[in-house]
């Protein structure tokens, strides 16, 4: 993996010598590179002050072979750091880093009709902690995919286009098994090697899009591998696990005078078949059962607004609210019982920033932010629920 | 005559095609002249004329002109523009703008080939360059370099002012007329488009930056792939369902010491919220039969598929902990926090109804501030202030699984049964071997001698260590047993390491950690001669311990018991220590 | 409208009141557990703030730089880096990037210092040294970016006087002998900011143990500041100057 990895990456590093040095502009080539990194510091209302970061490289290239046919390819690395996420996601202190590597085939079928297959390989790694090594992390995990779009274009005027994707991806976690899931039942899931959440998603999506509006419906398929639906008995049976979600949203862009606002939202309803056996220690002989535990609600609403003072300042202000709402899980209290109401999460953020142009192609971004999360699951030892937070960070980002 | 045997000698010595001959004109739009030698004509130009050395080409007012020299440099003329080429030799080229603008765009030189422009103010000198030149006849100019080095001379040295500069590309150099000294600047994006655009003669001015407009067109096109792609591997990403049930969490899957694929995971949890609980589960799909050597303890538990055995390790304390952990280093700082009591229990769970078994607890001694294991832990009625194992084999009896009796055992909710043979009630007064389970305390005896192999290691020897000590069951003297350790530091494959391997790697200490694990063996054996004042030397300490098993386990007949087999990995511990160190050392005061 | 916006902003940057006060000392804790659980990442970090990976301005050929903060001072690494240019942007043929060689070689003073008064060890080699080649290619006038690879080695080797040795796991040990190696990927951006002043962004990445930071330096004519970032390293920002002579 590392050589593909070290040899696309050097590859792409020969490919803006394919066309600079410039003399003759290149007409086939078009390098696309751009650096983001960001570090803040972090302060929860309990716990000690933390920093994270996040870095974003993506290095593309597009070549257009014909008029009709042009060729992107597109390597990007991420990590993201600490920080504060929302509820049943991560913890503050995950951190993972990935790879990607993307490339998509566009052609024009006629003047307002194109198709684009692609393919997408991406290797991801993840840990809790910086001291455990990125290799070992239970959660690493590969995947490899394709996908077939087709954008039609209704309204060359407005740019009004709607975009229909297939998306599918095969998805390997090679380190992780649950042997706790194995002492308190044995020979329930029998698989040492890893892979337990392998899994083959497919995402049906369709986008339209009109001056300046956006909206689109997305609809996604799990089907795991090997893990399979447990029972109320403890034991896991035969039916392996399958997810569907689906998720509307709606958005526009708007500028008045010097503002700028790009507000969003979004709505997504999730449900799997699986259900969860709550043990709350090792050797617990009495777990409790919950029926289709993963099934939630998620209604999602930004709001980030820029006020572009000189050509060369901004200040930007964003509001983001979230809210799942969980179909059959109840919350849980302090001592890790399930209460008789439902789970709702919510987190809101509110964010400042203040953004400073160096040049064309480069920007420095002070930003802070608000965040309260609440929750009526009482139960916080092992995933943050309910709390309020600050965070304060510099960002820097160069784009060509 | 010279120049033609020149010629002709460089026209073979070079690869064909590279010199064609003189500077020729490419294209060209309105009023263009051309003077085609030093002392002749201004003639109408037109397309593929050629220009001797010596020659000029101007153009009027509308005028625009390309012209390529046999070295392969373009020079493109604005209107109102003149150029003369002074000389055009191999290895010197020397090109003179006498009023106008012009882009020169010069490719790679040869090793000693020398290109120049000259203004009437100044002389520049480039290789492999690309650069903007404008000049008026009294000699106000404005250089502009794209790409690549330009070295620019003042013809006469200025007042004010450096007469040498030598502009990297991305700066431009003007003279100005306010008395102040020329020196470079970095060009203005404005300056720069102007200068990329497209020089061709005989375009309209909004088509000169077609080009670069496509190009910014298709930089916009890939930056929006580069962000749907993005999004659509979050939206991937956030698809994976992560339910937390535990502090930190850790796995891999290896080799052990016998060869025997083993997976590790680790975790901590917390059952209660005053509680802490680290286990540390193994799971081996086939356990193979092995000999031991002669140095360690016998197996006799055969062959064993889908093997579990596990280490917990339980901490309690007095006070409620806060309910996450990044409070903890706060919160013991700030309080009297001690634990009440802890235990190590590991066990063999194969059979989720017969669990063979070894405990430790510890409670804590508010005279002396600390954790101690001795027989307070099974509330013996003397005093006998040495380590006491919980050992044995428990299975299903009436009323109380094997699961939950070793759970009782673990919190420490037991008691001596008072019958004078180390036999054990549960806190609520029911016996611990209610019919089918063997379980008995034992503490460490005070007057033999452990055994403990190898005696003195030298440099680079297999970090293997073999101990067993005997214990006296139920504290009377009459019965005894060893417990009995073997303990192996192994990679990833099952080897045992050395210690050369950990102190000259010459890598880093934590990259060893990942690939390296602790594993132990652990058995409870019979006593052969069962007196305990006899046993004066570690050669005699081994002699005295039994093949035969204290416990026998899954039907076997007697003295055929089983092992406990735990690989232990350090990735937890790390974390773990790193993020509970104020807590650690807080309670160690 | 200017006093709207300013009302806007001070409310964005108010603290919540429900904010806890900074526990300093666990901190500093946390952070001591997080170099005694990996050292030689931590003082590899360092090693990073000394390695020259950017390429050479244009039009210059040969540089000599020296790391003064926070390597010289206050961690001692005595240090010295080269570059060389082995040809030109677009001098071999168009559109071949420009080669530069760079290269140091660094050495911990206090090290050296603290074996001449120890009674239990004979000698201290702490330093490290790093070799690479990075390409540089325009792809605007003002915009360049630049791609590469380097080899980073750190030793640390302690030996033991005779009679003096440890003991580590019950054998004696007569040496101690760790490090830290890996081969990075270079890839930034850069442009310039004035004459003499370049402004860029890289990030390095470990291909072997995936240590990764990333770089933001505003290069001089003769001192460049920077800023380097190392997300999962122990302390996370390091502000470091250098001095540079290019020739």
């Amino acid at each position: 993996m590392k050589k593909i990895i070290l040899s696309a990456l050097m590859a792409a590093g020969l490919a803006p010598a394919a066309f600079a040095a410039a003399p003759e502009d290149s007409k086939i080539f078009t390098p696309f590179f751009d650096m983001t990194l960001s570090e803040a510091a972090f302060l929860p209302s309990e716990g000690n002050i933390f920093s994270g970061g996040n870095i974003n490289t993506q290095v593309g290239l597009l070549s257009k072979i014909t008029q009709a046919d042009h060729l992107f390819a597109l390597y990007n690395f991420s990590y993201a750091g600490q920080g504060f996420a929302p509820q049943d996601s991560k913890q503050f202190t995950d951190r993972s880093m990935s790879h990607g590597f993307n490339l998509e085939y566009r052609r024009f079928l006629t003047d307002r009709f194109r198709v684009r297959p692609g393919v997408a390989f991406n290797t991801g790694y993840s840990r809790t902690g910086a001291n455990e090594a990125w290799k070992n992390g239970l959660y690493n995990m590969n995947s490899a995919g394709a996908q077939l779009a087709a954008d039609y274009t209704f309204d060359e005027e407005k740019n009004g286009y709607v975009t229909a994707q297939y998306l599918f991806r095969s998805i390997e976690f090679p380190n992780y098994t649950d042997l706790l899931a194995e002492f308190q039942s044995a020979g329930s899931q029998g698989n040492i090697d890893g892979g337990l959440n392998d899994q083959v998603m497919g995402q049906f999506s369709l986008r339209p899009n009109w001056n300046k509006f956006f909206g689109g419906v997305t609809y996604t398929v799990q089907n795991y591998r090997n893990q399979k639906v447990v029972e109320n008995t403890g034991v896991y049976g035969d039916t392996k696990q399958r997810d569907t979600d689906t998720m509307l949203d709606f958005g526009f862009h708007h500028s008045l005078w010097i503002f700028e606002m790009y507000p969003m939202v979004s709505y997504t309803m999730h449900t799997s078949n699986q259900n969860f056996m709550k043990y709350k220690f090792l050797g617990d002989t009495a777990p409790e059962f919950a029926a289709d535990y993963y099934n939630f609600k998620e209604m999602n609403l930004s709001v980030p607004v820029d006020l572009n003072i000189t050509s060369k300042w901004a200040i930007g202000g964003a509001f983001n609210i979230q809210r799942r709402a969980y179909d059959k899980r109840m919350a849980r209290n302090e001592d890790n019982d399930f209460t008789t109401s439902k789970q709702v999460n919510t987190m809101t953020t509110l964010t400042g920033s203040i953004r400073k142009r160096i040049n064309e192609v480069a920007m420095v971004r002070l930003f802070g932010s608000f965040i309260v999360a609440s929750s009526n699951t009482k139960f916080e030892r092992y995933m943050p629920y309910n709390y309020t937070g600050n965070s304060f960070g510099i960002a820097y980002s160069l784009s060509y | 005559m010279r120049n033609h045997i020149l010629a002709f000698i460089i026209f073979i010595a070079l690869p064909a095609g590279v010199f064609a001959g003189e500077a020729k004109i490419l294209s060209l739009s309105g009023a263009v002249e051309v003077r085609p030698t030093r002392e002749g004509q201004w003639t109408s130009a037109s397309k593929d004329m050629e220009i001797a050395e010596g020659g000029g080409v101007r153009t009027g007012a509308d005028g625009g002109v390309v012209v390529q020299l046999p070295n392969k440099t373009k020079v493109w003329l604005k209107e109102s523009t003149a150029l003369e080429i002074e000389q055009r030799q191999t290895l010197a080229s020397r090109l003179a703008l006498v009023f106008g603008r012009i882009k020169v765009r010069v490719p790679h030189l040869m090793r000693k080939e020398k290109f120049e422009v000259r203004t009437p103010a100044a002389i520049c000198a480039v290789r492999g360059t690309e650069f903007t030149m404008g000049t008026t006849e009294d000699g106000k100019m404005d250089l502009k370099v794209l790409f690549g080095e330009v070295k620019f001379k003042f013809n006469v040295p200025p007042a004010k002012g450096k007469a040498e500069f030598s502009i990297p590309q991305g700066q431009g150099l003007e003279t100005r007329e306010d008395g102040k000294p020329a020196a470079p600047a970095l060009l203005t994006a404005k300056a720069e488009r102007e200068a990329m655009e497209n020089w061709n003669p005989g375009l309209k001015p909004d088509e000169r930056q077609k080009g670069l407009i496509q190009k910014e067109n298709d930089r916009a096109q890939i930056k929006d792939y580069a962000k749907t792609t993005a999004s659509a591997e979050n939206a991937v990403k956030n698809f994976l369902n992560v339910v937390k049930e535990s502090d930190l969490e850790a796995g891999r899957t290896l080799k052990d010491v016998h060869g025997n694929t083993v997976r590790v995971d680790q975790r901590m949890m917390r059952p209660a919220a005053d509680e802490i609980q680290f286990f540390n589960l193994v799971k081996r799909p086939s356990y193979a039969n092995y000999t031991a050597s002669s140095d360690g303890f016998a197996y006799n538990g055969g062959a064993v598929a889908n093997r579990l055995d596990y280490m917990q390790m339980t901490m309690n304390f007095n006070q409620d902990l806060p309910q996450r952990i990044e409070e903890w280093p706060s919160f013991f700082n700030g309080n009297s926090v001690n634990a009440d009591w802890a235990s190590f229990v590991l066990a063999n769970r194969t059979k989720a109804d017969e669990i063979f078994f070894i405990a430790q607890g510890y409670e804590y001694d508010a005279a002396r501030d600390e954790l101690v294991n001795n027989t307070n832990v099974v509330n013996y009625g003397t005093l006998v202030d040495r380590n006491v194992i919980i050992t044995g084999v428990l299975k299903d009896e009436a009323g109380v699984s094997a699961i939950t009796g070793l759970g009782r055992i673990t919190s420490l909710d037991i008691q001596d049964a008072g019958t004078l043979d180390g036999q054990l009630k549960y806190g609520d007064g029911t016996n611990v071997n209610g019919g089918s389970s063997d379980v008995i305390w034992a503490v460490m005896t005070n007057d033999a001698v452990g055994y403990s192999r190898p005696t003195d290691r030298p440099d680079n020897a297999p970090l293997a260590q073999y101990q067993a000590d005997m214990y006296d069951i139920g504290a009377q003297g009459t019965g005894f047993l060893w417990f009995a350790k073997e303990n192996y530091v192994i990679g990833n494959g099952g080897q045992i390491r050395t210690a050369g391997d950990f102190t000259n790697s010459s890598s880093d200490p934590f990259s060893l950690l990942k690939d390296n694990a602790l594993e132990t063996v652990m058995s409870v054996k019979k006593s052969v001669g069962n007196n305990s004042a006899l046993i004066t030397t570690s050669d005699l300490a081994k002699a005295d311990i039994d093949t035969e098993d204290m416990f026998s386990y899954n039907g076997g007949a007697a003295g055929v018991g089983t092992n406990i087999d735990i690989v232990f990995i350090p990735d937890l511990m790390v974390a773990a220590v790193q993020r509970m160190l104020p807590a650690i050392s807080n309670l160690s005061e | 409208m200017k006093r709207i916006i300013l009302i806007l902003l001070a409310l964005f940057l108010v603290k919540s009141p429900v904010f806890a006060a900074i526990d300093w000392e666990s901190k500093g804790m946390q952070i001591a557990g997080e170099i005694m659980a990996n050292p030689a990442g931590f003082f590899y970090d360092f090693q990073q703030d000394l390695e020259a990976t950017t390429p050479l301005p244009p039009g210059k050929r040969f540089g000599i730089q020296t790391s003064l903060f926070p390597t010289t001072i206050p961690m001692t690494y005595t240090n010295v880096s080269l570059k060389a240019r082995l040809h030109g942007e677009g001098r071999i043929a168009p559109g071949v990037p420009q080669l530069d060689l760079v290269g140091g070689y660094w050495d911990m003073l206090a090290a050296k210092m603290a074996t001449k008064d120890s009674e239990t060890v004979d000698s201290a080699k702490f330093g490290g040294y790093y070799v690479g080649g990075i390409l540089s290619a325009s792809v605007s006038p003002r915009v360049r970016t630049f791609w590469g690879y380097k080899r980073s080695v750190l030793k640390a080797k302690l030996d033991f006087k005779a009679g003096e040795e440890p003991e580590f796991l019950g054998t004696t040990v007569s040496s101690f002998d760790t490090g830290f190696k890996d081969d990075f990927f270079i890839a930034g951006i850069e442009t310039p900011k004035g004459v003499n002043k370049l402004w860029s962004i890289q990030l390095n990445y470990g291909l072997r143990t995936q240590t990764f930071s990333s770089k933001v330096s505003w290069y001089g004519k003769y001192f460049e500041l920077g800023l380097n970032i190392f997300p999962e390293g122990v302390l996370v920002f390091h502000p470091v100057w250098n001095f540079h002579l290019n020739f």
